[in-house]
């Protein structure tokens, strides 16, 4: 005889355990995947609440809740994007042959659907949350011709923008990350090499990452991440290991103390650092607004003399490497 | 001086005030950072790849360790973990590697080789020379005593099964060539090592 309710528990068998962030925590061989691209739905508004979220009460309150009205219009100008170019099999077979990802800016010209982007953003940006200066930058670029927009883009995409064009640079810095989103959520990931080459490249476009984030729990867990400063994609990268030189000699991590959820990881080699957000301790986190709330530690981290790859909204005359 | 998205950059009070912070008109903003994160202390520690050294299986560790060895302060491990990279164990580790943090640091961790002479109740640490001498010398006994040369169908064998070899799991190929060639030489089967698997 078997007693009422088991013969289902005979037939089901136990639930397999759940780490409470949806992976198994049992039997399925560990395997992340290689590249991450963006998800157009939801990236940038994720981003704009997250940082929402982190602003309050902090010290850099204005400034967050800004960049939070900033990703807000990312988001609309996003979905009021007119149809753009995207690199086809021939240009991407062609950037692989000089080691170039297939939407580096110095490989893959740029259409004109970022500046569609960028009047968007600075129509649509809440007002409210913006100082003078920031205005003034606005009705600068609202009143821009086209030659000098391409100008300042293509500047920012080198990497060599004027001081006096910092705040401008926020508003394309945005605008750029739009097309170049779309344009990275729409390639196929069997086209993209991770991990190919030393450095931590983003595999889509070739940019710096802004931040790391480290997965939780079940068979993923302790798999890193980088995220990319332009596309949004995220893609494997070995733990203990610079993201700027590839070294995996000395690395040694910051932390405040008390806190479990940010590291800095820094390398003795190239005396660069990269932020490691751990979910483990954290959910929520999102790469570009949690790098931006957490500025402090780099202040510390700085103190030490190690410098990092900047945040796209953080651009700066920053005090450079060696005075 | 040029702003710039690829180069390396300090973050600094006085340089968010020069940056995009300080010029959207946020002045003031990185001096209220530095002043808030100042009471916090900075905790440091170095990440180094090991290879678990319990059992031939090698798993890949990562080693946490506090202290700056360059300035001459005495180093500790406060933590070991799996190393979610490393193809053999994917970030998993036996309960014995697991507690290999207790091991680093154990009373009881044999640092230099230990005698316990017959009839006594202690150990007592003795020279390396006085070590392997002994030990070869132990061997060869039981070697000699113990030595199978043929077995009962008159077939040779060449065995030696009263001894084992425990060798290490942190070996390169060249190291576990030799530990094979020497032990199976001596005809020893027991033997422990990465090359095993």
């Amino acid at each position: 005889m078997v007693p009422p309710g088991s013969r289902q528990a005979l037939s089901t068998g136990p639930d397999a355990p759940s780490s409470g962030f949806g992976e198994t925590t049992l039997g399925d061989v560990a395997q992340s995947e290689p590249v991450v691209l963006p998800d157009l739905a939801t990236v940038f508004a994720r981003r704009a609440a997250r940082l929402r979220s982190l602003a309050a009460g902090h010290e850099l309150e204005g400034f967050l809740r800004m960049i939070a009205a900033l990703m807000a219009a990312q988001h609309e100008a996003l979905s009021g994007l007119p149809p753009g170019s995207l690199p086809g099999k021939a240009e991407i077979a062609k950037a692989k042959l000089v080691a170039r990802a297939p939407l580096d800016p110095s490989v893959w010209p740029r259409d004109a659907s970022w500046r569609a982007a960028l009047s968007r953003i600075l129509a649509t940006i809440d007002e409210a949350v913006l100082p003078d200066p920031a205005l003034a930058a606005r009705a600068v670029l609202l009143s821009a011709q086209t030659e000098d927009l391409e100008a300042l883009a293509g500047r920012f995409l080198d990497g060599d923008v004027r001081p006096d064009e910092a705040a401008q640079a926020v508003f394309v810095a945005a605008a750029l990350q739009v097309a170049w989103t779309r344009m990275a959520a729409l390639l196929d990931v069997a086209d993209l090499d991770a991990g190919k080459s030393e450095g931590g490249e983003c595999p889509a476009c070739g940019s710096p990452p802004v931040a790391a984030i480290v997965s939780p729990g079940g068979t993923k867990f302790g798999h890193r991440h980088l995220h990319c400063s332009l596309c949004a994609t995220a893609w494997r990268y070995v733990r203990v290991r610079c993201a700027h030189c590839g070294s995996t000699d000395k690395i040694s991590f910051r932390q405040l103390a008390g806190t479990s959820y940010l590291r800095a990881e820094c390398c003795e080699k190239c005396q660069g650092y990269l932020k490691l957000f751990y979910l483990e301790s954290a959910r929520d986190i999102e790469a570009v607004a949690d790098d931006l709330a957490s500025l402090g530690l780099d202040v510390l981290v700085g103190e030490e003399g190690f410098a990092r790859v900047p945040n796209p909204f953080v651009l700066g005359v920053m005090e450079r490497q060696g005075g | 001086m040029a702003v710039t998205r690829r180069q390396f950059m300090k973050v600094s009070a006085a340089g968010l005030a020069a940056s995009s912070v300080g010029a959207l008109g946020f002045v003031g903003a990185g001096d209220a950072l530095a002043a808030g994160v100042r009471p916090f202390k900075l905790e440091r520690a170095t990440e180094t790849r090991n290879t678990c050294p319990y059992c031939s299986v090698s798993c890949g560790v990562i080693v946490y360790s506090l202290g700056d060895k360059s300035k001459n302060a005495k180093s500790s491990v406060i933590h070991i973990e799996g190393d979610p990279d490393h193809p053999v164990n994917r970030g998993t580790l036996c309960p014995r590697g697991a507690a290999s943090l207790d091991y680093v640091h154990s009373p009881l961790r044999l640092k230099y080789p230990m005698h316990r002479k017959p009839g006594t109740d202690k150990f007592e640490r003795v020279s390396w020379d006085f070590a392997l001498d002994r030990i070869a010398t132990l061997m060869k006994e039981d070697r000699d005593k113990n030595f199978i040369a043929k077995n009962r169908d008159g077939v040779t064998v060449n065995r030696w099964l009263t001894t084992g070899f425990f060798a290490t799991s942190a070996q390169t190929n060249e190291a576990g060539y030799l530990t094979y060639k020497v032990m199976r030489g001596l005809g020893m089967l027991a033997i422990e090592t990465q090359a095993r698997i």
